[in-house]
This record gives C-alpha cells, sequence and structure tokens, in this order.
C-alpha cells in the first residue's frame, strides 16, 4: 500500500514537474504561468476516490513549482525524475507537518530543486 | 520605494483573494492557480518592465493565500503579505534559477506572522495578568 502511495504521489509530482517544464521550453511560456497553468488544468483531473484526490492535486502542482526550476539547472528527463523523486519523499514526509500554511509545496520544491543542485556540484 | 509598495498591494490583493476562494469550499489548488493565472494575464498586456515582476510577486501572494481558513486573521494576512514583499524584494534576485522560490518565501512569511501571533497572545496574557495582579492588590 505505501509503496503504491508513493508510486501515485511520484507519478503526480512527476507529471507536473514535466508539462510545467515543457511548457516553458516548447512554448516560452514565463516559469509562474507555466505553472499556474499547471495546477490549474491538474486540479480538474478526476480520480476515483481511492487515490486521495486532494494530496494527488496537490503533488502535481507541487510538481510544477519543481518544473519552474531553471533548465541550467534541470538539464534533462534523469534530472526531472531526481528531482520528483526527492520532491516526492519530502511530500511524503511532511505530511504530518506544518499543515494548512501557505507555501508549504512550494517550500518542498525549493528543497528538492536546492537537493538536486547539491547533487550536481557534488557528482 | 515605489516598486516595493507596488509589489506589497499587488501581493496582498492577490493573497486576499485567493484566501476568499478557499473560505468559499474551492480547493486550494484551484483557487491559487486561478487567481494567479488572473494576475498574470492581467499584467501580460501593460507595457511596464514592472508587470513581470508583479505578475511573479502575485503569484507568490496567492501562494501565500492558500493558508488555511481560520489560521490568520484579515490583519495578520495583511502582515503576512507585508512580511512576504519584504522577503520577495530581497530574497527572490538570489534564488531566481530555483523553482519554489516563491512559495518557500509565502512559507517564510507565514511562519513568521505564525509566530508574531503566538508571541503577541503571549504578551497580551503577561500584561493581563499583571494587571489583574495590580488590581487584586
Amino acid at each position: 500500500m505505501s509503496f503504491q502511495l508513493f508510486i501515485t504521489k511520484f507519478l503526480a509530482f512527476f507529471f507536473g514537474c514535466f508539462v510545467c517544464h515543457w511548457l516553458q521550453l516548447r512554448f516560452g511560456v514565463i516559469p509562474v504561468a507555466a505553472a499556474a497553468l499547471t495546477g490549474f488544468a491538474g486540479s480538474f483531473l478526476h480520480l476515483p476516490k481511492f487515490y486521495d484526490r486532494k494530496a494527488l492535486h496537490a503533488a502535481l502542482y507541487a510538481g510544477s513549482f519543481a518544473g519552474m526550476t531553471s533548465s541550467h539547472i534541470l538539464l534533462g528527463l534523469p534530472y526531472l525524475l531526481l528531482i520528483s523523486m526527492i520532491g516526492t519523499i519530502l511530500f511524503l514526509w511532511s505530511r504530518p507537518y506544518l499543515n494548512g500554511f501557505g507555501g508549504k509545496l512550494g517550500t518542498i520544491s525549493f528543497l528538492s530543486a536546492l537537493a538536486v543542485m547539491l547533487w550536481r556540484s557534488v557528482w | 520605494m515605489v516598486n516595493w509598495l507596488l509589489i506589497a498591494l499587488i501581493s496582498w490583493l492577490s493573497s486576499q483573494s485567493s484566501h476568499y476562494l478557499i473560505t468559499r469550499s474551492w480547493s486550494v489548488v484551484r483557487a491559487t492557480s486561478l487567481v494567479s493565472l488572473i494576475f498574470i494575464c492581467l499584467f501580460y498586456f501593460l507595457p511596464f518592465e514592472v508587470a513581470r515582476i508583479l505578475s511573479i510577486a502575485a503569484f507568490g501572494g496567492s501562494l501565500l493565500g492558500g493558508t488555511e481558513p481560520g489560521k490568520f486573521t484579515f490583519k495578520q494576512m495583511t502582515v503576512a503579505s507585508f512580511l512576504y514583499s519584504l522577503l520577495f524584494v530581497s530574497l527572490i534576485p538570489w534564488m531566481k534559477d530555483f523553482g519554489g522560490a516563491l512559495g518557500f518565501t509565502a512559507f517564510i512569511s507565514c511562519i513568521l506572522t505564525h509566530y508574531l501571533k503566538l508571541f503577541k497572545q503571549k504578551s497580551k496574557g503577561i500584561k493581563m495578568k499583571w494587571v489583574s495582579k495590580d488590581h487584586w492588590s
């Protein structure tokens, strides 16, 4: 069950991240507009109740924030996968803490982007 | 200075509007993204250079408004927007390459406002204790 939870959140996070980044690279959309569009469109995704719809929308929106990261840091698909992996772990880990404060999802994405930056500087 | 005042005003407006939608039982994701999109569209057609910065500030402001209803009063939300605009002006130029920097800034201002609220409540409590003690003696 917990593996399934991780996979669904990871897929939502990755989807948000990929779409936001793709909108910027392919159509030259500014990062804020790309993230807002991804989040708004994603909030209409209808999934069975089993998948915890609200949390999936939140993971997708957090992913879109991560997708705002500059293409100097996110150099390709492996980095998108890495940032999504770190973001999903942080997202699931932080679920019981600091709920209800605005900007929590952005903080998760910011920390994931920072972790990817550190990864790149170390390796 | 004028730019900062504009940023403060826009972030206040966007945070209040997204917070209003959330109190009307909109989902947080939909409310914040819709408010951001409206502000981005509004500023996209303005010919000023500052308009782009204002749309970015509005996006972060809407995330600030994503705070749970009942956590902050109208005044506290105004304080949070003010803090956010200060942080936005001072921090964002250093973190512009990182996704989520706006959310991080909004989150810090939320936490600061929360602790200011707690500090105020605590100091009020001490004052009230002191007044009542004085009154009874």
